[in-house]
Formats: C-alpha cells, sequence, structure tokens
C-alpha cells in the first residue's frame, strides 16, 4: 500500500503531532489475522509514565507494552469500531478504524495512546490495573512506588483546557490521516487490479504463443523459429512485469515448487528470449556450457534471474557498427564448488567501480545506464540478487573500461556478472525429510 | 500417448477466456476441462469438482450471483474460501493454485499448504504446467489405499 517515500510523509505528520502532546499516535494494518504496526511513533513521544514501565524486568515491559497495542489495534479491526480500553498499565488508549468505502473491514487503524477520557475509570481503577502490570513485571516497592506517582502525573498533566485542545488537534489529524490512508489504499487497489489485468493479458498472450509452438507448428516448420522468438519476447515481458510487481521481496521457496534441473536449460531459455534483440544490435551470443550439472531450484524464480542477467547484457551492449568491433555477449558455465556457476559478460554501458555494490539495491540504476538508455526501473538485478540468496547462492558484478577506442567514440566497458548456485538446497532437503 | 490421457480437471477460473489457450493445451494432452467461471458456481458446484482428479484454482475470483459475500479474513482472497470449503466437506482431490498471485507474500502459503495445495504461478511455461499436473495426480494416486 504504502510506498518508502508515503511512509516517511506519514512518519513525519505522526510524529509532528505527537511529540508536543507526548502522546503516541501510531498506525496500525491488517496482517493476517492480526494487526501489525505500520508506523510507530518515536519514542520521546511517549511519556515519563511509559518509559519507566518499558524498563521494568529486564526491559520486558516494552514487549508487553508492543503487544498490548497490537492486540487493541486487533480487536478494532475485528469489531469494526473505536476501542477506548485502559492498556495493560492503567493509561487509556483509543484504536480508531479507518474504513474506506466499498471496503467491508477497516484498512487500518489509528491508535492514540495514554490518553485521558474524563468519562473513564477512576484514578483507583487505574491503579489497580497498574499494580497487576507491575506484579506480572516483578516490579520491586521501589519502582512500584515511582512507577504510581507517574501515574498521578501523567494524569494530572491534563487540564479542561488542555484536554480539549488535545482533543480537537486529534480529531483534526485523525482525519487528514485517515483521508491519507484511504487515498493511499484506493490508489493501490487500482494499480493492483490494473497490475492483475495487464499480467492476466501477458500470460494469455505467452500460453497462446506456446500453445501454437508446441501443439500447432510442426519440428519441421521454417517458423519454429521466429515463434520460438516470439515465445521468448513475451516472456521477456512477463519478466519485467514479475520484477515489478515482486521486485522487493525475498521468494518464498518451499519443497514443493523445488525441481532438480540442468542449468543450461535456464540458460538456453534466457537466450531464447533475447537472441532477437541482440541480433538486431548485431550482437551474437557465445555459449560455452560446459557439463550439464543439475541444480535444484525454483524453476521461475531461476528462470527470472537468468531472464535478468540475459536482458542486462543485451541491453547495455554497445551495438555492432560498420566503425566499431565486432560485439558479442559470451555465456560461460562450469560445475565448481560443489555448485554450477555462469559468467555472462557483454561489452557496452559499464558500471562505476564506486557502485558495484549498489547496483543490487532495489531501485538503483548505474550512473552511466542514464545517459544511454531512458528506461528501466532498477529492479531486475535487485530481484535477481534475492533469488540468488533465497537459493543460498552468490552473484558479483566486475565492470572494466576497455582499452580500444573505435571510430565512433564508444569505449565499452567489459561488464561480468558471476552467479553460482549450489547443486543442492540442504535446508529444503531437510524440511522434506522431516514432512 | 498423451501427457494427460484421460484425466478429469476441474478449473476455477473467472479469466478462463482470455487463458482458453492454456485449456486448448489441456485438452491436446488428454485431458477434459471444466470450467466454473466464478466463487458463486464454484461453491454451487462443490461436489461436482470433487469428482475430478485434480483442480486447478485461481486464488482472485469474481463472486458471481446468488451468494453472499462470505465471512474470510483480510487477506483471504475468494479461491481460498473455496478451498477451505472443499476440505471441510472432505473433499480431498489434489488443488493446484493456478493464479498470477504465484509467489506473492501476501498470501499465507503454509495455510494452503496444509489444506494439501500445491501452486504453480502461472507465469511459469505451459509445459512446467502440465508436469506440474501429472506430477500432483501421480503423487495423489500413489497415496490413494490400495
Amino acid at each position: 500500500m504504502f510506498g518508502e517515500s508515503e511512509l516517511a510523509l506519514l512518519q513525519g505528520i505522526l510524529s509532528l503531532a505527537s511529540r508536543p502532546f507526548r502522546t503516541p499516535i501510531e498506525v496500525y494494518r491488517p496482517d493476517g489475522d492480526e494487526a501489525k504496526p505500520l508506523v510507530r511513533s518515536p519514542e520521546d513521544a511517549f511519556p515519563s509514565f511509559c518509559h519507566a514501565v518499558w524498563e521494568l524486568d529486564n526491559n520486558r515491559g516494552r514487549e508487553v507494552c508492543a503487544r498490548n497495542m497490537c492486540q487493541r489495534a486487533t480487536a478494532a479491526f475485528r469489531s469494526g469500531k473505536t476501542e477506548q480500553r485502559l492498556c495493560y498499565a492503567g493509561l487509556t488508549n483509543i484504536a480508531q478504524p479507518i474504513l474506506i468505502e466499498g471496503e467491508p473491514e477497516p484498512v487500518a487503524v489509528i491508535q492514540f495512546g495514554a490518553f485521558l477520557s474524563e468519562d473513564g475509570p477512576t484514578m483507583d481503577q487505574r491503579h489497580r490495573v497498574a499494580d497487576e502490570a507491575l506484579r506480572g513485571l516483578n516490579a520491586t516497592p521501589e519502582q512500584a512506588e515511582h512507577v504510581h506517582k507517574l501515574l498521578e502525573a501523567e494524569m494530572a498533566r491534563w487540564s479542561g483546557d488542555d484536554l480539549e485542545r488535545m482533543r480537537a488537534s486529534i480529531r483534526e489529524l485523525e482525519a487528514v490521516i485517515a483521508n491519507y490512508i484511504g487515498d493511499a489504499e484506493r490508489q493501490s487497489r487500482l494499480r493492483r487490479d490494473a497490475e492483475h489485468d495487464f499480467q492476466l493479458q501477458i500470460i494469455a498472450a505467452q500460453a497462446q504463443a506456446e500453445y501454437f509452438r508446441d501443439y500447432e507448428l510442426e519440428d519441421k516448420s521454417p517458423h519454429l523459429e521466429s515463434v520460438r522468438e516470439l515465445v521468448g519476447a513475451i516472456h521477456a515481458a512477463a519478466t519485467v512485469m514479475h520484477n515489478m510487481t515482486r521486485g522487493r521481496f525475498l521468494p518464498e521457496l518451499h519443497p514443493d515448487v523445488m525441481k532438480v534441473r540442468p542449468v543450461t536449460e535456464y540458460v538456453m531459455n534466457a537466450v531464447y528470449l533475447f537472441k532477437a534483440q541482440a541480433r538486431a544490435k548485431g550482437i551474437d551470443i557465445r555459449l560455452d556450457l560446459q557439463s550439464t550439472t543439475k541444480i535444484e531450484g525454483s524453476p521461475q524464480h531461476l528462470q527470472i534471474a537468468f531472464n535478468n542477467l540475459l536482458q542486462n547484457s543485451v541491453k547495455y551492449s554497445y551495438r555492432t557498427t560498420s566503425t566499431s568491433d565486432h560485439r558479442y555477449i559470451r555465456v560461460r558455465g562450469r560445475s565448481i564448488d560443489g555448485g554450477y556457476e555462469v559468467i555472462i559478460s557483454n561489452f557496452g554501458v559499464g558500471i562505476e567501480r564506486d557502485e558495484l555494490e549498489r547496483i543490487f539495491e532495489h531501485g538503483y540504476r548505474g550512473r552511466l545506464v542514464g545517459k544511454e538508455y531512458r528506461t528501466g526501473g532498477g529492479q531486475g538485478l535487485s530481484l535477481t540478487k534475492r533469488i540468488v540468496d533465497a537459493h543460498h547462492g552468490s552473484i558479483r558484478v566486475s565492470s572494466d573500461r576497455q582499452g580500444d577506442s573505435t571510430l565512433d567514440g564508444q569505449r565499452p566497458y567489459r561488464t561480468a556478472f558471476t552467479v553460482w548456485f549450489p547443486q543442492r538446497q540442504a535446508r529444503y532437503n531437510d524440511q522434506r525429510r522431516r514432512s | 500417448m498423451a501427457k494427460l490421457d484421460g484425466l478429469r480437471i476441474a478449473w476455477v477460473e473467472d479469466d478462463a477466456d482470455a487463458l482458453y489457450a492454456v485449456a486448448r493445451a489441456l485438452h491436446k494432452e488428454g485431458a477434459s476441462v471444466e470450467h466454473f467461471r466464478t466463487y458463486a458456481e464454484a461453491m454451487n458446484s462443490l461436489d461436482r469438482i470433487g469428482q475430478s482428479d485434480v483442480i486447478l484454482l485461481d486464488l482472485i475470483l469474481a463472486l458471481g450471483n446468488g451468494v453472499e459475500e462470505p465471512a474470510r479474513s483480510h487477506n483471504e482472497e475468494l479461491g481460498m474460501v473455496v478451498l477451505r470449503e472443499l476440505r471441510t466437506r472432505k473433499i480431498e482431490t489434489p488443488v493446484i493454485i493456478f493464479s498470477v498471485l504465484g509467489d506473492s507474500p501476501s498470501i499465507p502459503w503454509q495455510q494452503l499448504r496444509n489444506s494439501g495445495a500445491r501452486s504453480f504461478a502461472k507465469v511459469g511455461y505451459l509445459q512446467d504446467l502440465i508436469s506440474e499436473i501429472q506430477e500432483t495426480v501421480g503423487k495423489s494416486r500413489a497415496t490413494l489405499p490400495a
């Protein structure tokens, strides 16, 4: 629902609003059957009373407090109504669900803490609740006395006027946040539906092309190669779509989805995807794949990883021109260290030395790339790295400027991605044995 | 011999028209495919769906006519409700979740797998889907009592 900038803005608003009152204001989102915090309050927005309780029992008070807030937010999600309750240590808290039109359940909950309610419990009742919390957190008599004093002070902090002012501010804030979250949620749903639709159309095209290739075309058809390239082009589009929608996540690799297949199968599939584009640029794809070592992994994810690496190599290769040297992409593979290593190298737009590490970060695009290409979202390599990590493999990149100067002034970098996958996924085999 | 000879497949999918090439491929491999296009249609045909050899189940389904929106948790898609209902009725036909949500972290995969479902992302290759169906049915038959 929220991107990083939207989250940062929300965090800023909540921090600004909560600090002057020294009362936490947080936003929770549903996560499965429970509510989890989306934006937390800064610690200095909590009153001294909360800090004193947190420190009890070797800081166990902090966990109890966080759990208590999640429970209250969860209750508001489930009931769809405002939950006004004492926290486990005796302060009044309000969990306010945010409902948007057309949604049966709240999309978020705003929670205000340490909030005095005029018609709420008496001080005696608050002290009794605090006593129970203090016992549960093994407070010493001195600690207990200190906490009770802070509770009195917290309640005394609010005069009638202050309380009214705070309530008015919080009502305004609540409306702003509810609008903001509602808008973000609606936008997110529209985007998700559009993505879904787009994905479906790509998948439909992919299935039709594959159907034609596998069931309509004869093995010796002169069109077979073109149709394979067509299938490849559609899979390439599907890969870009996958990068967009899953680029941030570490894939879950359950034993069910793990298959043992030759690495060469993934490489050859990826080559087919980008062969036509490479040919159009006058670039050969030269293969040197030793052995047919099989590796265990999720075929869908491994294919996406190799697709992304091949796509980058083709996209960022300089084209062969009448005045330039002949360009090529080399794909080398060998069995090594109990796994299989593939090195994909090309000549073209490079990566500067100081950004080699950053090139796998989500959303990072190399500095040199922008001068040559407008498109690209800095997501493919990030997802590839996540896929490699999920398979307990490794990936690294090198990029060195080549000495040959050509008439058109392009001095290419030789960029090489080296990716290694182990043959077996121990963790998943263990899981399988246990199940 | 075709790879899915004689297999009866129930496909719960609201976008079956767009994906007709998948059904044609399954036919070419010898399977018969019956479509259930909405949540309502699936819920009204659970027994019939259960008589198939394997169920291809989409997660995001249109509600359809004649049923009420079911009670469900925040991230429970309608396809998951269909699966829940199948298992509640002791219909143990193997299920392959066939969805664009493939590996989406918003889906409680473990919960689905506990219901005996396997998953296959729609972005995979057609031939891989056919292999997945073969494997799933093979495993299911291997576990049937003699």
